[in-house]
């Protein structure tokens, strides 16, 4: 058990609600815009972990994506929310802001 | 010196030096390995390489001739290495450095010898090849022990059923009280108990092919 190892799974726990946040926000993003969009957050993440993330999110329903030419090399995926991805954004943010209010609470009381 | 060859990834044709583009295939073959499960491993593995071949591109337009080891080292680096990437269905995140270390392992071998059926020296399986390698023992020697184990473990089995055959079963009480009793045996005994038994057997021989006389003649 390490530190190291903790807080990767949490990062990773979150990093859905957040891809999901930058892509509502954004209403269409690029991988390696939600990258660049984390690591401002400084929330770093490789950049690898967000291709299986978004392929699987796309698969399940939760966003659409569209292509598009890019000058600089080839076509881009640029993702969307769909109508269910949308809510289930929102019910993860639901679930996000009481576990943070419950875990807030625990630690600074205990 | 390096060579350059050509690669096409991602539809983009990308000039590469010869070491830096076997890095990249161990890079990719990783990421296939790590997503073998995976519903969408192809879309994953496509979308990963388009986005290597507009790092490359972008690095080519910024003058380099070619990609380099260095270049794909940044690259693995900002994608990160396939055990780090695996999402919520990863593996252990020190799987693929144990994997490799394993592989290490067994190439460098430590100089000990290890135990293969011969495939270049071989009659039926090779194995007697392998173990005279193993042993430093010549093969042919080894197969001539292997073919005696086999007519003596035959001998056994087929002793028992001629035994089987000969020796009469011990019937009435008394047959049974002449089995262990009696006067130990000594060699006269025994070699007339021997003349004795062929006697019988004979006699008994010739009664069997009587009746299978009877049983066929009867037949027809």
């Amino acid at each position: 058990m390490t530190i190291e190892n903790t807080e990767s799974q949490m990062r990773k726990g979150l990093l859905e609600l957040c891809i999901l946040g930058i892509i509502r926000k954004e209403k269409e993003a690029y991988p390696s815009d939600i990258a660049e969009q984390l690591k401002l957050a400084k929330l770093v993440v490789l950049e690898g972990t967000l291709y299986p993330l978004l392929t699987r999110l796309k698969n399940a329903g939760m966003l659409d994506y569209r292509w598009e030419e890019s000058p600089s090399g080839p076509p881009r995926k640029y993702y969307s929310l769909t109508g269910e991805g949308l809510k289930f954004y929102t019910q993860l943010r639901n679930s996000w802001e009481e576990l943070s209010t419950s875990v807030h609470h625990l630690t600074n009381t205990i | 010196m390096q060579r350059i060859i050509q690669i096409n990834i991602g539809g983009r044709v990308i000039p590469i030096e010869e070491d830096a583009y076997m890095a990249l295939k161990d890079y990719i073959a990783s990421l296939e390995r790590q997503f073998a499960n995976e519903e969408g491993k192809d879309e994953i593995i496509q979308d990963i390489e388009y986005r290597i071949a507009e790092l490359f591109g972008i690095r080519l337009s910024g003058g380099a001739a070619a990609i380099d080891r260095e270049d794909v080292k940044k690259l693995t680096d900002t994608l990160g290495h396939a055990s780090d990437i695996g999402g919520t269905r990863h593996l252990p995140v020190r799987y693929e450095a144990q994997k490799q270390q394993q592989q290490n392992s067994t190439r460098s071998n430590n100089g000990a010898r290890r135990l293969y059926r011969n495939p270049y020296d071989k009659m039926l399986g090779g194995v007697c090849g392998g173990l005279g390698a193993y042993f430093d023992v010549d093969v042919v020697i080894v197969r001539l022990v292997f073919v005696a184990c086999f007519f003596l473990a035959l001998i056994g089995p087929i002793a028992y059923i001629i035994a089987w055959a000969i020796i009469p079963l011990a019937r009435t009480p008394e047959e049974l009280s002449y089995m262990g009793d009696g006067e130990p045996m000594n060699f006269h005994d025994i070699a007339r108990n021997m003349g004795e038994e062929l006697q019988d057997l004979k006699k008994r021989g010739e009664q069997m092919s009587r009746e299978l006389r009877d049983f066929f003649s009867k037949k027809k």
